[in-house]
């Protein structure tokens, strides 16, 4: 069973043994909103946040990139973006999948 | 003013054995009360319930403290030096949790007279829910801060747009929640918002975190509740008529709860309220009010379904209608609630409940309220009815 962020015990069988795993950087989107209220500087708004689950089960909120906030449905099938923004710190982003592919 | 609290007296309306009653409520002023702090607005809210209960600070034996920062210095601030004392997080979902545990330090013993204070000092002090400050959330949720997730609001924003989608629930729903409130709280004196608006100026009102407007959040404000609770027995003999906590339930959904879930906290409400229905040895039909946290409008939806008041994604429909409504079959937050009277975390709700069952509150008193439902949809949820007779 796949969790993240990462944890010392698992919260279904509370063992310390785990490890990292690499997963496919797929998944659907399951919901959104919409920020019109800025609260942080540097993150102008509106901006759109998204809530993603990857097809490995593990959850996640990011952006979405390359569409639009009135174009997002439940279920849109989506894929990973790696956005490096220092030279430190990467953001995981999605954008449409085609289901294909 | 003296008060004897006899042995346990005979009467028509017997309590039953194990029952327990609110028997003092007060409130501060609801607003911008920047003179006073956390604790003095909690003290203020205690003295007001002690004067309406006929109690005195020496009879309290129990004591739990919500939003207050520090039980031991609101304990010194007070004069106070109960048998039980406790302090509880300040999240909206501990008002229910915390009558609930009132409820059972009486009926074990372990307390005979509780107060329950809370004091908010929020507006003045400059809360924001949201930004680099925000702990909402497991853990505080500050790891999706990157992202510009953030806050409360968003989490139900989150929810509500997943409700839209799956339900055709719609923006004028949600405002029909909050336009409904806001003609309650016309008719509430202590109201901070008692002007009617129009579901055009609901859709005017500016977006925070899309799909919810700024009518569709609660108030942020300064303010204190103070409840005191004792036996059925006990409260016969006192200022006020008892009302009754007749049945309580409490379920959470913690394992996971960073994300919304999925049933939209469908499965602890079912559970929360069979408990308290159970206890109280009623049924919806019984039920003359509802007290529903509305910390944001679609929580209010949610909860009618959770709950059972109506079927799952009905709730928009429901609302629209009307049955929220004063004069319809389940008048809701009667004092405005936290959309238009004030933000005091349940408590406000809860004290509403009692003034409804007592048949105090005026031009907003529901006929004939017998049984009023208190219930609360977050990871934790809480179910309490209160009821004018003991069973």
């Amino acid at each position: 069973m796949c969790r993240f962020p990462a944890t010392r015990f698992c919260p279904q069988c509370r063992s310390e043994t785990s490890e990292w795993h690499a997963v496919m950087p797929i998944g659907i989107i399951e919901t959104w909103c919409i920020f019109h209220r800025p609260y942080f500087d540097g993150l102008s708004v509106p901006y759109t946040v998204i809530q993603v689950r990857l097809d490995c089960g593990v959850r996640l909120f990011s952006n979405p990139v390359g569409v639009e906030a009135g174009s997002l449905r439940i279920g849109m099938p989506v894929e990973a973006v790696f956005e490096d923004v220092t030279p430190d710190v990467t953001l995981l982003k999605f954008k449409p999948r085609k289901e294909h592919q | 003013m003296l008060c004897v609290i006899p042995a346990f007296k005979e009467s028509k309306t017997m309590a039953r054995p194990g029952s327990v009653a609110v028997v003092g409520v007060g409130h501060t002023r609801y607003g911008k009360l920047p003179e006073y702090d956390a604790y003095e607005l909690g003290l203020w809210a205690l003295k007001e319930a002690l004067a309406d209960s006929g109690l005195r600070f020496q009879d309290i034996d129990g004591l739990i403290v919500n939003r207050i920062p520090d039980y031991q210095r609101f304990c010194e601030i007070a004069g106070l030096n109960p048998s039980y004392v406790s302090i509880t997080p300040g999240q909206g979902r501990f008002s229910g949790i915390c009558i609930e545990t009132a409820a059972a330090l009486i009926r074990d013993g372990l307390a005979t007279i509780v107060a329950l204070v809370y004091g908010n000092n929020g507006r003045s002090g400059g809360d924001r829910y949201g930004g680099a400050g925000d702990t909402y959330g497991s853990g505080g949720g500050g790891q999706w801060f990157a992202y510009g997730m953030t806050s409360p609001g968003a989490f139900h924003a989150l929810m509500a747009r997943r409700h839209m989608e799956l339900y055709g629930t719609t923006s004028d729903q949600l405002g029909a929640v909050a336009k409904t409130f806001r003609d309650h709280a016309a008719l509430n004196p202590s109201a901070v918002m008692r002007t009617p608006f129009t579901l055009a100026d609901y859709h005017a009102s500016r977006y925070i975190c899309e799909p919810l407007h700024l009518l569709d959040y609660c108030l942020i404000n300064d303010g204190g509740v103070a409840l005191i609770l004792t036996s059925g027995e006990r409260a016969h003999a006192l200022a006020q008529p008892p009302v009754h906590v007749r049945g309580c339930g409490m379920a959470t959904a913690l394992a996971p709860s960073t994300f919304p879930p999925d049933d939209f906290w469908r499965e602890p409400m079912r559970k929360a309220a069979a408990a308290s229905f159970r206890a109280a040895g009623a049924s919806h039909d019984d039920i003359s009010a509802l007290m529903i946290y509305d910390n944001f409008t679609p929580t209010v939806l949610f909860s009618l379904e959770g709950f059972g008041y109506c079927g799952e994604g009905e709730s928009g429909s429901f609302a629209a209608e009307g049955h929220l409504a004063l004069g319809a079959r389940y008048p809701a937050n009667t004092s405005g609630g936290h959309l238009s009277e004030s933000y005091m975390q349940g408590w406000a709700l809860n004290l509403e409940a009692v003034l409804q069952i007592r048949g105090t509150c005026g031009a907003r008193q529901v006929k004939d309220c017998a049984f009023v439902h208190y219930m609360a949809a977050a990871p934790v949820v809480t179910s309490i009815i209160y009821a004018r007779d003991p069973s």
